[in-house]
């Protein structure tokens, strides 16, 4: 790493930060990772009843899709963990295959 | 903390930060690492662990804690502390032990590790932090999409992207290898080209990041319409290139002649230390006409504009491509998607049509323990629409092609390269939604024998 390059400090495989590399240069330490879960079995269900409260009190008219899916905290990483990929075909359906429709080429032009 | 130790190290140094922000270097494992390698024969048991309201199973209190660490105890220290004055910790099985050791860890110890912005380190890093940024683009998604639009040393991929300039960094990075010719346009709808700051990031050397050139989709699709009516498209853009380098001469002319004027004082400022050019360019008239010349063409259209219709955005995009050229369209929703599927494909204007969802899952791989992660969030990763172009002009052909050879009666069955394709794409297809496809159809291969037939 030189002056100049940029690089990408994770910080406990969680938090990622940007930095333009310059020589004397700082940034803010953060604090490290707080519990993933911080209470106990009474508190988790204070705050999953709060959380219905507030849904009654100031329901949900439209979500945005996105919004909906809030799903996007950060991930633990570890060397041990891996991620499975996988791709599902939707399409072309069993249905929509070639061979079950008349053939569109120069073959059926006969 | 200081980031002096990172200078001169390579990327992927690991470093602990100390109570004084001082970052020294570490060993390359993250933090909290399981290190049991095989499950132990334990006979104890959590069931009698129970949560203590007040704490009371940790001997050393926030006070002790803050003291120790105001010491300069090191965070592994600290943790082995933790442990000793735990009351449950002996009770606990070898997997809990574990599991207690790591939690704290990650709690009391900072660990820092100098990545590498590669494509994938940034689409993982804007994922999980800033998603809107890339418009959610998640990383095995990008990833297909390059695959799927043959990227590699001298293509020539276009790519219609709204996601910070994530899609063309990547296409750079594949594309702008030294000595390279391939160039990426970054096509736009609009008069302004979309963010392209994720580029900037990158470290691209000088030959990626001047590979990438901005160009609108207007001025390539008017380029390539005037080509085809006969015009020399190179002849005027050569003319309007004079034309804007005689302007900007004259504007910098009459910005020296003003400095002159007032008595020039700013100093001229000096650039740090490594600084080097990040700035994309905008393609020239010539270099559009260039690019939109018939003979030329794309060698891959990539499409990851939630805001564009997708199906739109093909029928303009894709006579820009060469023939057979391959797609990628991504969309956060399956159905523009598959609408633009069924018109590609009802019209012929490309084969080895594919719509995939990318899934992914984090997994905890250890050996007897693996298993998924309980509380995984991966998101959502959108859908991916594959092709190959095939120009209206080369069906035309087939058409003609396969009425003459009718007309003659031969059953030679000599294929023009347009239905080979055709054919091949039938088998890929046939091939990769396999039984999946049949098992949902519930009609097993009744497709093939009704071919047969």
């Amino acid at each position: 790493m030189a002056p100049g390059d940029v690089v990408l400090l994770e910080m406990n495989g969680e938090k990622w930060a940007f930095v333009n590399l310059k020589r004397g240069q700082c940034v803010p330490a953060r604090s490290p990772r707080r519990h993933v879960f911080s209470g106990n079995r009474e508190s988790g269900a204070r705050r999953v009843a709060a959380a219905a409260a507030k849904r009654e009190a100031f329901p949900l008219v439209a979500r945005v899709s996105f919004d909906d899916d809030a799903t996007f905290h950060a991930p633990l990483s570890h060397s041990t963990d891996a991620r499975l990929f996988s791709t599902r075909f939707v399409a072309p359906h069993a249905s929509c295959q070639p061979n079950a429709e008349p053939r569109a080429s120069a073959s059926t032009a006969r | 903390m200081s980031l002096e130790p990172l200078l001169g190290q390579p990327f992927g140094s690991c470093y602990e930060v100390n109570q004084d922000g001082i970052l020294y270097p570490a060993e390359r494992d993250p933090i909290g690492e399981w290190h049991a390698a095989k499950p132990e024969d334990d006979h104890r048991s959590n069931k009698e662990i129970f949560d203590r309201k007040d704490a009371s199973a940790q001997g050393l209190s926030h006070d002790d804690i803050a003291r120790l660490k105001k010491q300069g105890v090191a965070g592994d220290e600290l943790v082995q502390k933790l442990c000793e004055n735990s009351a449950t910790f002996s009770d606990k099985t070898a997997f809990a032990q574990e599991k207690y050791v790591k939690k704290k860890m990650l709690k009391h110890l900072t660990r820092v590790r100098a990545r590498q912005p590669s494509a994938r380190a940034i689409c993982e890093a804007y994922f999980y932090k800033q998603p809107a940024t890339t418009n959610w683009m998640r990383y095995d998604a990008l990833g297909l999409l390059l695959l799927h639009a043959n990227l590699g040393a001298n293509a020539q991929p276009l790519v219609v992207e709204a996601c910070g300039g994530l899609v063309a960094a990547a296409a750079a990075e594949r594309v702008g290898a030294e000595g390279a010719s391939g160039r990426v346009c970054a096509g736009h709808a609009g008069p302004h080209c979309n963010s392209l700051d994720i580029i900037k990031l990158m470290n691209l050397s000088t030959a990626a990041r001047e590979c990438v050139v901005t160009a609108p989709l207007t001025a390539l699709l008017d380029a390539r319409a005037r080509w085809k009516r006969g015009e020399d498209v190179d002849v005027s853009a050569a003319a309007e290139e004079t034309a804007i380098a005689a302007a900007r001469e004259a504007a910098l002319e009459t910005k020296r002649a003003k400095m002159a004027a007032e008595g020039d004082q700013t100093e001229k400022k000096e650039r740090a230390e490594g600084w080097r050019p990040k700035r994309t360019a905008a393609a020239s008239p010539s270099v559009i006409a260039h690019l939109a010349r018939p003979s030329e063409g794309f060698t891959s259209l990539i499409l990851a504009s939630p805001a564009l219709e997708p199906l739109d955005a093909l029928r303009e995009c894709l006579p820009l491509c060469a023939p057979s050229a391959p797609f990628a369209a991504w969309c956060p929703f399956s159905q523009p998607l598959a609408d633009a599927l069924h018109a590609l494909r009802r019209e012929r204007l490309a084969v080895n049509l594919a719509l995939t969802e990318p899934w992914l899952r984090r997994h905890q791989v250890l050996p007897g323990r693996t298993h998924p992660t309980m509380t995984t969030g991966a998101g959502a990763g959108g859908f991916v629409l594959t092709g190959n172009w095939i120009p209206p002009e080369e069906n035309a052909k087939t058409d003609a092609a396969g009425g003459d050879a009718a007309a003659a009666g031969t059953e030679t069955g000599a294929e023009t390269e347009a239905e080979a394709g055709a054919g091949h794409a039938r088998a890929r297809e046939d091939r990769e939604s396999g039984e999946e496809a049949r098992e949902l159809s519930g009609d097993g291969a009744e497709p093939n024998k009704k071919a047969k037939k």
